[in-house]
This record gives C-alpha cells, structure tokens and sequence, in this order.
C-alpha cells in the first residue's frame, strides 16, 4: 500500500545532505522550471489537484492564483512548518530527511508566484530539525540553489528561517505573519486575506511544509503523473501519522483514498493487544472522532471524511482501542486548547476556559447533567463566531465525544468518578 | 471609490465601498453593541460583540471587520445573533470581580450599559473571576486588571495613537493582559500618563485616581486652556466640581480620542484652595477682602486718576495668551480708547512672539499668516518634517503623537536638537553637536543657526530648489544664493561642533520636497534666535515650501491663547486684526468702528513696561491672567519695579506671585467658568460655554472689564460675549464667522495655497552668521532650561494641581555622569547653580543624554526659580544671551 514519492530519500544514508541528495533527483527541475513560464507552473500544480497538507486541504494552485497582479509590493512566500497540530508528525520528517526537497519545492514556488523572499515558520521545539533545515538551506545557498543568482538563472531568492516560540495559533497562517513581524502571534480578521494583505501588509502565500515538498515531483513528471495516485478529487499521496494503540504506529506515505480500516490493519498493524477498536481520530486532534461503524466505510480523503462529517485534517490518525476514557480524553483536548488559545477574542478565551472548568468538574465527579447540556451548548456559543479556527478545532471535536459518547459522560455524573473510571478499566 | 447599497433589518443601506458593515450600519442609525471598536483605532475584532447574521446563509460576520459588500442581506439582531451576544456578554460577566459593585467607572461602564440593554440578569455561568493585583501607586490611572475584558483598546491606542510604547499584550489565553515591559508598574515604563487609555477603556480595568465616587452628573464640552494645541474636552461636572475629563467626541477635533498629562489630568487645579474667590484690596500692607463696588470704584478712580496726573503713557496693560479672544479684545479696547495707550502686551512676549512678528512682517505681504503650515492634520501629508528646537513630547504632547504618527507611516522626520528628546527615536534623521565640545566653547547658542545655513547651502549646491516659486514670488534670491554659496561651510561646521554628514544626510532627506517645519523655543528663544528664524524663512522661500498644502511652519505655542491674544490686538503695536497701529489707514479702520481716536504710536511691550517702571515713568499697571512675578526672567527685578509702581491690578484666578503684589484683585475664570473662544496654534478659533459658574464672588473676566469700563464712565462697554463676537467679526475678516460661532472656524486654512499669494513679495534676508563665543571661566557651565510634560509655562496652574505635585515634585536638575563624576554627585544630592543674576539649590539626577559642561534645569518648578539665573535682556537685543540658557557654576552642597 505504501508509495515512495515524498519519502523516497527518507531511507537513504546521509540523503539531507546536498551531495547525496543531488545523487538522487535533487533540484533536478531547476532548469525545467526556468525553461517554463510562472504561468505555466501554475497551472500544472492546479492540474495536479494537489490540495493544501497542512489541513484545510485547499487547491495549492487555485491559492496562488489569489495573488493580484501589479500591486508594486513585493510578494512573501511563508512556509508554514509550525506542526503544531497535536497527533501530526509528517512535515518533521521532511525537514529532517529530506529538507532538499523541501528547498527545491520553495523555489518552484517562489517562481510561479514571483516571489524573492521565503520565510520559513519553523516550531520552536523543534531543535534538532532546525538545524538539519538550516544546515541545508546553508548547502543550498553555497551551491548556488538559493541567493542573487538560483542555480545561475537570473532569479534571486532569500530563505530565512523564523522560529516560533511555542504556540498552536501560530500554525493558522495569520497568527504565524503576526509572529513572524514580530508581534504576538494573534491571528488577524480576515478579509483582507494573506494573498492580498499578508506579511507586513504585502501579497503573501502560505503553504504547509508537505505542499511544497510535492512540487519537485509534480514539475518533473508532470501533473498526470501525479493525479495516478489517490482520487479524483483528492490526488496524490500523503504522509500519514498513525499512532495511538496500534501495533506499529509510525509515518507511513500512503496515496489518498485508501479505506481507514485497511490501513489501520495492514499498515499499521491492526489495534494492539488484540483489543477492540473504541473510535479513530482520523487527522489530528481538531477532526471529528470517528466511531467503529463509521471507521468502516470512510476513505482517506478530503471527500469521504466530509462525508463522514469529519474532516481530512492533517493526517494524523489517531487509534482508539476500548480502554480509552472518552471523558478524561476530552478533558485533556480542552485543556490544550484553552492552553493554546491566544486571549485575542472572547468566545475562545473566556469560551474555552468555561469549558474547562465544566469538564473538569465533571471529571471529578461533582457534574450535574446539566453541565453536560452546557457543554454542548457552549460549544455552539463559541463555534464560528471567532476570529481564527482555534476555538472550532477544540468545539468540533468535543461535540463529536459528546454525542457519539454521551453515556460516558452522563455516567460521571449519574454513578461518580471512580465508579465510572473503573468502568473504563 | 463605488457606492454599494446593501440590506440590514430589512432596510436599504447604502455606503462606499472599503467601509465595514457596523460603519455602514452605524451612518443609517442602526445601532449594533460593540466593545473592542473604537473609530480612530483600527479595527479588531475581538469582542466578537458585533456580529450580525447573514440571512441566506446563516453565517456570522464581524461586523467592525467585515467589508460591506454588494447585496448583502444581513441581521444585526435575530435571535441567533441576541443569543450569541448575550453568551459572550454572559461569559464576561462570569470572569468580572465582584468589585463591579463599588466600581467607579459605575454607570458609564459599557459593559454594565450592554448587559441591562441585553437583560443579563443572573448569569447560568459560575463566577470565574480574574484575580489581578490593583495598581494605583501613580496619582494619576488606577489599573484594575481584573476588570478587562481584553478589548485591547489601550494598547491600540498606545501603538497607534500616542506612539508611547509603554503596553502590550502579556501571556495568552485567559492570562492574557495588557502589560508594560516585565510587567514593571507604568510609572517604570515609557508611559506619558496622557490618559487616552483611560478615556478609551470601556470598563473599569484603567480608570482615573480620584477621590470622586460615582457618575458625574453631567458632562459639557470646552476647549483645553494649557497649551496652544487647544484639545476639545468633556468635562464631568459633580455638585460644583469638575471631577473627570476626557477628550471631547467631536468631529475633526485636533486631539480625536488623545489628551496629554496635564490636559487629562492636571485640571484639579481648577477645585484648588488657592482660587480666588473675592475681590480684594491693599489696606494698610494686607490684601483684604472687600466688594465688588469697592474694588472696581478702586481701579478706575486710581487708573484715570493716572492718567490726569502723569498722562495715558504712564500706565500700562498685560492682557493674556490664556484669556478669551472676546477678553483681549476688550481688555485692549479699554487701554487704547478709555487710558487712550498703546502700552499693551501679553504673556506670547515670552514665546518669542517679536521674533514671530518680524516673521509674519516679511511674509505678510503675500497674503496674510502664509508662512504658517495651518491644520495640524497636514503633518500626515507632509513630504518631509523638519523639527527645530522644539520639544513636542514635553511641551505639546498631542503634537508629538502626530509627529510620531506621521514618522510611522514613513514620512521622514528630521530632528535638529541638542537634547536627545523623545522624537528622536522616530526620526529618520537626528542633528546634534558631535564629539566632546571644545573647553569654554558654547556651541550651544550658533547651533541652529549653523545648521540652517549649512543644510541651504547644501540644497543650492544639489540645485534642490524651487526656480519656479522663487521667481514667482520672492525677491533678493541672487543676494541670497551668492552669500550662501560664499559660506565658510568648514568653519560653520566647526563653530557649532557639527557632523558635515549628519547635515549631508539631512540635506538628502529635503532634497525635492516641500518641507514642513516644527519650530520650538529651543531655536526662537536664544541668542540667534531672530538670525536663525530669518535662515528658517529664506530655506523655506528657497524650496518653495511656503503656500503648498501641508507645507510651511508650524510654531510650537505652549500658551492655549497666543494667538489669539496676538489677534486681538493685545500687543503695543497692532490692533485687532493684526492692523499696524503706525498706518493710518488701519488705524482709521479701528477708529471707525470704535468711534475714538486711537494713539499714533507702539506702545511699551512687555520689557520696556519693566524699564519704565524701573525709570519711574510707569506708573500703574493692569494685568489680567498673566504672572509676570513667575514667568519673567529675573524676578526679584521684577518685583522691585512692580513694587515701585502706584498702583498693580491683579485680575487673575490663583493666588500666585504677581497677584501678591497687586493693590486690587479681580478674581476672574477660568475657560471652565466662561463663554468665549480660543484660537489654537494652527489658526483654529474654537468657541467654549461655561461648564459651571465662577465660584463665589469671582466673576467671569468680560463681565469684570465691562464693570471697570462702566466705573470709568464708559458704560457701553459692557457687553457679552455674542456682542462682543459681532464687534470683532464686523472688522476681522478673519474672525468674521465667529459672530455665529457654533464649529470651529479656521483662520489660516482658507490662505494656504499658492494661487492667493501675490507674486514677488517675499524677500530674501541676508545670510549671517554665528560669531565665536566663548564660556565665561567664572561660569564654567550652560545650564539649559527645559519645560516637562506635567506642567506648563511657569507652573501657575499646573503647580496647584494636587496629581502634578504628588507625581513630579522635584524637577531635579540633570548633570551628565562625566561632570557627576567630577564633582562626586549621586542621585538626590542637592547641588547650588549661580549664574550672574541668581541662584538656586536643587537635587540631581545624573543623565547620560546630556553632555558634559552642561547642565538642564526643568522650569516651572519652585516657583518656577529657574528663572532666577537667567538675565532680562529682550531677546531682539545685541546684548542678549537668550532665554533657553544661560552660563552658570555648579556646586555640591
């Protein structure tokens, strides 16, 4: 089931470093690219279908198509590398395994949206994938791939690495501009939207670390060559995360549109120690979980998890056997997202903490139903009404627990805490 | 830019596009409740208060930061959004302390007004309170953290109203609050205490200190009496007290949501002990409280006994740059028609008005105030700014946020001041002396005139100048270019121990723009002063900066009045209007509508009245709002010509130094206590009405002048203020509008643009030069002397304002830590500065801005001592050193 795109130089020995890298197809479409027009770019990546990783899923090439044209300011391209989505492992792999790719992918994209100057917004945990990346950024610019000149064409390109100082709202793309100007990273009311106002006012795309890797393959071999692998409407591959209880959780690159459970099974292992699968959280903490019955039918793609009333998300499927208490589970969501939340607007800020608050008591067992009720009902206070997403990653989950797991709940509050808990065991 | 029409609760709106939903909604009366919005701030969205539902598709929108589009069908208040709104109301209410109860901010909390409008009653929500600790160590702004609601207007206002950086966001999530750097308390930080946060905070998280509890009852608009800005207030009246202000909602106010310290702040001078409240008179060496009856019959038997005795010339008038137009204009009517003298002058004698005079005299010709910039708001469409010996962020604060706020949008700024003062951080470009100064070298007093000449020398050298508005309307230009061209740049440069880079630099800054000039007292008050006004005006005539929008000078006016005062003909030697009193034509135009005949020639200024009085050829003097005994130099001077007088009115509203020497007190009002009009610094006449009536026996001061005048036998000078305003405006072209004065009215605006000016009238002046002076050994040190932010002029007013005293008491002195290592000087020492006329003791504070051999010297403290050390020589004469500095030893005690 597993495919080698992306991943292909993952398994080579030193395959980060240049040298190597070359040896294998790196910046092999450098030429290719400056042979073609930006225009031309640009549409093959719209041919390709391929859709944004870093969750929304949204049309890469459709994106940049957002730019508007002669606006005498400059254009940022901002890779969005902050991987802060809990349960999501993929981009790390990229910048550590292979940051050529990722390089080679910025200049592509640098090229069709006319842009000289790439940041690249990296989490501040990530030390060690830092240095690899800026080690390789360093090779780049001392061959020649990156500077006044990229590989001898007349196109200049600055890369800068920003690190982040530790904040999930730092992955949703205006709070990362924010950060990277040097401000709290608080996300900005949209419109006007990054492509025509982004980072210090200027027309910027942001794409997530795995787009951009995509692009090398996609230029050398074209965007039919892309759309063999997964469906119609979501193509090619993608990294997934499994973890959680299975027997091998790891990174696997898996083409889309492959169904959930046959991966879980074959892939992964199956659940481990022979128990019994609970629910799947099929793409990071914010989607909707998935019970067994709907974990039957759903594919790994953008559609079939829409469908499912879930999301695609970022990849990072999450495996749930019997022994999982759905209480404490999102007593412990609501606590990083209410950790996370950036204080800027009120639904989020005093919303979540609310909520905390309630689950917490019901966790101790003091709840009353109408806690429960609350709960639910705050959700849909909070819901949308924010200026980013944050909020609705945290409400869109806990109302998935709260009405596919609802008896786990009225169970803390009907036969107290340890009754309940013990129940789990 | 297109009209879009658009649909809200069913109704047809329609507005320009770019404009939000809630602006769109809020210009046809649709009111929606919002927190966070303020509409000089840049929206932010995160109250979330505003939303509004999209009726075809259920979604909600941010209203404040939503763009209205076309066809948009949008409810401001179905039950999803009511429901909504009461949630987030609800959850704030769950996180406020219980201190809401006794909360001072009490009905005016805007919080507390959205939920009685949304009926939040009992909250289902548990109390979550947000315990922070209260912080009120300054006298000025309690911060109660616990009670914000993070709407994040404070600190918006702080980055891009006031450019103060003191404020930021802390933390994150629910601990996020608003914090100074290392949550250090806000008197540790950059914070200027302006107070716009304050004003702006719709909650009690920042309120103002005061021992008032409770609303004000009522709330009146007025006009700022402190600097020459003149910001539009509220002020929250209480019983009879003025216990709040806040800047005015007016449209196109100068100071929109901003105020400065002593605006905000400093007005409890106004409820001071020290207020005069009852007429009194000298018996027997004692001020004595006596009637009205008595203390009018008093001044008018004594001024016009005077007067037969000794003749009109023997007595003198100083009217004021904080009273009324309405006031100086009678007040110098009295003096010309009734004592029949010209000697009238005012307060401005000390801001350098003759400095201003000789200006406008050169200027005038093309077309009336042409060499001022007008509206402050042009400083946003500056090209370039040039700031010359000014000190905004002291002085004029709410010229500062516009500096700053203009430097940010990326106008450059030029800064040409020895001091290191706030501005120059925001500048592009800061001219100071470089390097260590030359023993006994004063390169102090050549400072700005050096660099004029040498930045014009640059300019003409790079041809950066405007041909075709030379020759169009100036003459002498070939004079003019061949003296500068003949300039020994490198001896200019070494006399005011300048960097030829830094002047090259600034040069390139100018070259190709029109230039808007900032000019301060630090440049008109010293030793060349006039010679480097005249450079001033000869670069300004050379770029062509004169009579283009936005362009020419601004001059900084400490004083709320001094132009208006300057207008109304309260100056020896023109009458209102700015008509010369030695053409007869003018002359005959006031004669006219007074029905009198007007004396022929200037009369004494405020100097001569001095020497005069000195020689024994003054005899009385009138003064009304002026201390002369504080804000003169050389006081003690002062007082013995004052005192050597026959007879001193005092008609003011403190107690203060000249008013103890009077021989009859008026005790008059203040802005708050009154009708009439001020004219600001950028030409503006703005019409005030009394907030509360004068207190106890004082009366307002045309009321007073109208009394004296009827004790003279001129009964039809009494008269009020809307007649007053008629008289004026009959004559005034300029002031013509005031008679219906309901807006402000500008009386530069209309003369701005070049098509007005007549052709070849303005002349060039020669080009002059510093010559080398040198320090005095007696008097090894320059002491500097510096306004700060808490008190203005002489500190008359500002030093009975209880928060001002509590705050900055000291006015230490700063020594550099060269000289502060020399002569063994820590922090609080006391240190004695002597220079010829005087001398005074003070603590130190060691200052690493200032260089080494000088010293600086806040005025306005002590009774204003200061000007103990600085000689009254007129700044016009040969003689003079100037008043911004003067020579001087210092010792530690």
């Amino acid at each position: 089931m597993e495919v080698k795109i992306l991943s292909a130089k993952f398994d080579i020995e030193d395959g980060h470093k240049l040298e190597i890298a070359k040896q294998h197809g790196a910046y092999a479409t450098i030429d290719k690219l400056f042979s073609m027009k930006p225009e031309e770019v640009i549409e093959e990546v719209r041919n390709s279908g391929l859709r944004g990783r870093g969750g929304a899923g949204f049309p890469a090439g459709v994106k940049w198509g957002f730019l508007p044209k002669g606006t005498g300011k400059p254009v940022y391209l901002a890779v969005n590398s902050d991987e802060s989505e809990p349960a999501t492992f993929k981009d790390r792999y990229i910048l550590v395994k292979d940051p050529h790719m990722m390089i080679e992918g910025i200049i592509i994209c640098s090229y069709a949206i006319g842009s000289h100057d790439t940041y690249i917004y990296i989490r501040g945990e990530y030390t060690s994938q830092v240095k690899a990346l800026q080690a390789a950024i360093d090779e780049a610019y001392e061959a020649g791939y990156l500077g006044d000149k990229v590989a001898g064409h007349d196109f200049k390109l600055e890369v800068t690495v920003h690190r982040g100082a530790g904040a999930y709202v730092c992955g949703e793309e205006t709070g990362l501009l924010e950060s990277i100007e040097g401000k709290k990273g608080q996300p900005r009311a949209k419109p006007p939207f990054p492509a025509v106002a982004g980072l210090y006012g200027c027309p910027t795309i942001i794409n997530n670390v795995q787009s951009i890797a995509s692009l090398p393959f996609i230029l050398e071999k074209g965007a039919e060559a892309y759309k063999v692998y997964g469906t119609e409407k979501s193509s090619g591959t993608h990294l997934f995360g499994i973890s959680g209880h299975v027997e091998k959780p790891g990174m696997y690159e898996l083409p889309l549109g492959l169904p959930l459970l046959e991966v879980v099974e074959k892939v992964a292992g199956g659940v481990w120690k022979g128990r019994k699968l609970k629910g799947v959280i099929p793409g990071g903490s914010s989607t909707p979980v998935l019970t067994p019955e709907e974990a039957k039918t759903v594919t790994l793609d953008y559609e079939s998890m829409a469908e499912h009333k879930t999301m695609f998300g970022s990849g990072g499927i999450v495996v749930l056997d019997e022994t999982v208490d759905m209480v404490k589970l999102v007593e412990n969501l609501i606590y990083f997202y209410h950790h996370e939340s950036c204080g800027q607007c009120t639904p989020c800020r005093e919303g979540l903490g609310w909520m905390l608050k309630i689950i917490k008591k019901v966790v101790r067992g003091e709840g009353e139903i109408s806690d429960i009720d609350l709960l639910s009902e705050l959700c849909d206070n909070i819901e949308m009404k924010t200026v980013c997403v944050l909020s609705a990653a945290c409400t869109m989950p806990v109302r998935s627990y709260l009405t596919k797991f609802r008896h786990e709940f009225d169970a803390y509050v009907s036969e107290g805490a340890s009754t309940a808990e013990a129940n789990q065991e | 830019m297109e009209t879009i029409t658009l649909t809200i609760n069913g109704k047809r709106v329609s507005c320009l596009e770019g404009k939000s939903i809630l602006e769109a909604a809020e210009a046809h009366g649709i009111k929606i409740p919002k927190l966070c919005y303020h509409h000089s701030l840049k929206p932010f969205g995160a109250c979330r208060l505003c939303l509004v539902e999209d009726e075809k598709t259920g979604r909600l929108f941010a209203s404040c930061v939503t763009p209205a589009a076309p066809d948009m069908v949008l409810l401001s208040d179905s039950p999803q959004v009511l429901k909504h709104r009461r949630n987030i109301i609800s959850l704030m209410m769950a996180e406020h302390p219980e201190s809401c109860i006794v909360c001072n901010k009490g009905n005016r909390c805007q919080l507390r007004m959205i939920a009685a409008e949304l009926g939040i009653g009992e909250n289902h929500l548990y109390p979550m309170p947000n315990y922070k600790p209260l912080e009120q160590a300054n006298p000025f702004i309690m911060r109660d953290l616990s009670k914000c609601i993070l709407c994040g207007k404070c600190i918006r206002a702080d980055h891009e109203l006031v450019c103060a950086g003191a404020i930021d966001y802390n933390s994150r999530g629910f601990d996020s609050r608003p914090a100074t750097l290392h949550e250090l308390p806000l008197e540790e930080s950059t914070c200027t205490f302006c107070g716009t946060c304050v004003s702006l905070c719709p909650t009690g998280a920042l309120s103002t200190k005061t021992d008032f509890a409770g609303t004000p009852e009522r709330e009146s608009n007025s006009v700022c009496g402190f600097c020459g800005i003149g910001c539009n207030l509220t002020l929250g009246i209480a019983g009879n007290m003025i216990v709040d202000v806040n800047p005015a909602h007016i449209e196109n106010s100068v100071n929109d949501a901003t105020l400065c310290v002593r605006g905000h702040f400093g007005h409890d001078f106004l409820n001071s002990t020290q207020r005069l409240t009852h007429p009194l008179a000298r018996k027997e060496k004692e001020l004595v409280p006596v009637s009205w009856d008595n203390a009018l019959e008093t001044t008018a038997k004594k001024l016009l006994e005077i007067k037969d005795q000794h003749g009109p010339e023997s007595i003198a008038f100083l009217g004021s740059s904080k009273c009324s137009n309405e006031e100086n204009y009678l007040f110098q009517k009295i003096a010309r028609t009734i004592i029949e003298t010209n000697n009238v002058d005012n307060g401005g004698y000390l801001s350098g008005r003759l400095l201003l005079d000789l200006a406008e005299e050169r200027t005038d010709k093309a077309g009336r105030f042409n060499f001022f910039a007008g509206p402050l708001s042009g400083l946003e469409q500056a090209e370039v700014i040039f700031v010359l010996g000014a000190e905004p962020d002291q002085a004029a604060p709410v010229l500062d946020y516009y500096l700053k706020r203009s430097a940010k949008k990326g106008t450059p700024l030029i800064v040409a001041n020895p001091k290191k003062i706030g501005l120059t951080t925001s500048a592009s470009c800061w001219i100071h002396p470089y390097g260590s100064p030359k023993p006994a070298q004063n390169f102090f007093d050549t400072f700005y005139l050096e660099l004029i000449n040498l930045i014009s020398a640059n300019l003409l050298e790079k041809n950066a100048i405007d041909t075709s508005f030379i020759s169009r309307f100036t003459s002498g230009y070939e004079e003019y270019k061949s003296d500068l061209l003949s300039l020994d740049q490198k001896t200019s440069v070494e006399k005011a121990n300048l960097d030829s880079r830094s002047i090259k630099n600034a040069a390139e800054t100018l070259t190709g723009k029109k230039i808007t000039f900032v000019v301060g007292d630090g440049l008109m008050l010293q030793r060349y002063g006039k010679e480097a006004m005249e450079a001033l005006l000869n670069l300004a005539l050379m770029t062509g900066s004169i009579g283009y929008k936005g362009a020419g000078f601004h001059i900084l006016s400490k004083e709320n009045n001094l132009v208006g005062a300057w207008d109304m003909g309260t100056v020896p030697g023109t009458l209102p209007g700015r008509l010369m009193i030695n053409n007869e034509n003018d002359r005959n135009i006031w004669e006219k509508a007074w029905k009198s005949k007007i004396p022929q020639t200037k009369g004494l200024d405020l100097y001569q009245m001095i020497k005069k009085a000195e020689e024994g050829s003054l005899k009385a003097i009138y003064i009304m709002g002026e201390n002369p005994l504080r804000s003169l130099p050389q006081p003690n001077r002062l007082l013995k010509s004052f005192e050597s007088l026959e007879f001193v009115v005092a008609q003011d509203i403190l107690f203060n130094e000249t008013v103890n020497i009077a021989d009859v007190v008026l005790p008059g009002a203040p802005f708050s206590e009154k009708a009439g009009s001020f004219t600001n610094m950028e030409g503006k006449i703005q019409c005030f009405s009394p907030a509360l009536p004068p207190p106890k026996n004082a009366k307002t001061d045309l009321e007073i002048l109208g009394l004296v005048a009827e004790k003279m036998g001129a009964p039809e000078y009494k008269s009020n203020h809307e007649d007053i305003r008629k008289e004026i405006s009959n004559t005034i072209s300029a002031y013509s509008e005031t008679a219906a004065c309901k807006h402000p009215i500008w009386i530069r605006e209309k003369n701005q643009l070049q098509d007005n000016m007549a052709e070849k009238q303005i002349r060039f002046s020669p080009v002059t030069s510093s010559s080398e002076t040198v320090c005095d050994d007696d008097y090894p040190f320059i002491a500097l002397f510096g306004s700060t932010r808490f008190h203005l002029g002489s500190g008359t007013r500002t030093g009975q304002s209880e928060r001002i005293n509590v705050f900055a008491p000291q006015g230490e002195i700063e020594v550099s830590p060269v000289d502060a290592e020399k002569m063994n000087l820590i922090k609080d020492d006391r240190i004695k500065v002597t220079s010829v006329t005087g001398e005074l003791e003070r603590t130190v504070k060691v200052n690493s801005n200032i260089r080494s051999g000088y010293i600086h010297i806040p005025t306005a403290y002590n009774h204003n001592d200061a000007r103990c050390l600085i000689q009254l020589v007129p700044l016009l004469d040969a003689d003079s050193s100037g008043w911004d500095s003067c020579r001087v030893t210092v010792e530690k005690v």
